[in-house]
């Protein structure tokens, strides 16, 4: 029974590596918010110059592009780029949630070591489960679609 | 150091639950992680061997990422059944490098849009 387990003193090298976890998941859930924002204004003001440049160039740049980006590049419509952007941004309030749990959990560990009260630890420790839950789930499905596609080609 | 020295802290019932979940969890996504890497480089081997190179830079980013995430699941697990709490030092000394990587290849991921975005505005302007 996990219950009936002894405490386990939790010792400075733990409490250290504990500390440096939590200030690196915060690093990380500021980049990946400035990495969201910062690909949805790529998309936005970026996309269009971009395909326009490489439909002007395809020739000289010598790149084999595949058929369908050739159609999607002869009626770069603004259907395409809005459902480019919509999409992006779904996945981007996604993201959002998913890394704002690591940053809770973060947060939560850094408040237990400044107030000496081991609850938001206990709080941080749950974020954390949640967390590590969520991208396995979404590891697992992004697995399936990459095997399907890839046993169907 | 000293700081931390002062703050008692311990794992008692209530956090075994939780971190015996944590050591599964990060166990699983650690193993997917790196599964992730094996097919798509399976995927450039059969499909696309122009994406090869591609593939396994992927793969071997993915094997430290999440071997270290693996790791330190299993240390804290090992820590957590055989109450020692320098083997659960070093599960969160492996989570905390999981980390520190996976803010690398952030990073780098950032450097690529800036670059892209460079890439544009200079061909725009060329081009004009």
């Amino acid at each position: 029974m996990l219950s009936e387990k002894e405490p386990i003193e939790v010792s400075d090298s733990a409490k250290f590596h504990l500390l440096e976890f939590a200030k690196w998941s915060k690093v990380s859930f500021y980049l990946i918010m400035s990495l969201i924002s910062s690909a949805i204004v790529f998309i936005i003001f970026g996309l269009k110059p971009m395909l326009n440049v490489i439909k002007e160039n395809k020739d000289e740049m010598e790149l084999e592009i595949d058929a369908s980006v050739l159609n999607l590049l002869d009626n770069n419509s603004n259907i395409f780029y809005i459902t480019i952007i919509f999409v992006l941004v779904v996945l981007g309030i996604i993201a959002f949630l998913i890394t704002r749990l690591l940053f809770k959990s973060a947060k939560n560990i850094q408040l237990s070591f400044k107030n000496n009260d081991d609850s938001y630890l206990l709080e941080g420790m749950n974020y954390l489960k949640l967390y590590l839950m969520i991208s396995a789930i979404l590891s697992g499905i992004g697995i399936f679609f990459t095997l399907i596609t890839f046993l169907i080609k | 150091m000293e700081n931390l020295s002062n703050n008692k802290m311990q794992f008692d019932f209530r956090f075994y639950q939780t971190l015996m979940s944590i050591v599964q969890w990060s166990k699983i996504v650690g193993i997917l992680g790196i599964a992730d890497g094996i097919i798509s480089l399976m995927k450039a081997i059969v499909i696309d061997k122009s994406a090869i190179a591609v593939a396994v830079i992927q793969l071997i980013l993915y094997g430290v990422l999440y071997g270290y995430l693996y790791w330190g699941g299993q240390q804290l697990g090992k820590g957590l059944n055989n109450q020692d709490p320098s083997l659960v030092g070093e599960g969160f000394s492996g989570f905390k490098v999981y980390m520190q990587i996976q803010t690398v290849i952030l990073m780098l991921a950032a450097l690529v849009i800036v670059l892209a975005f460079l890439f544009i505005t200079i061909l725009t302007i060329v081009k004009a």
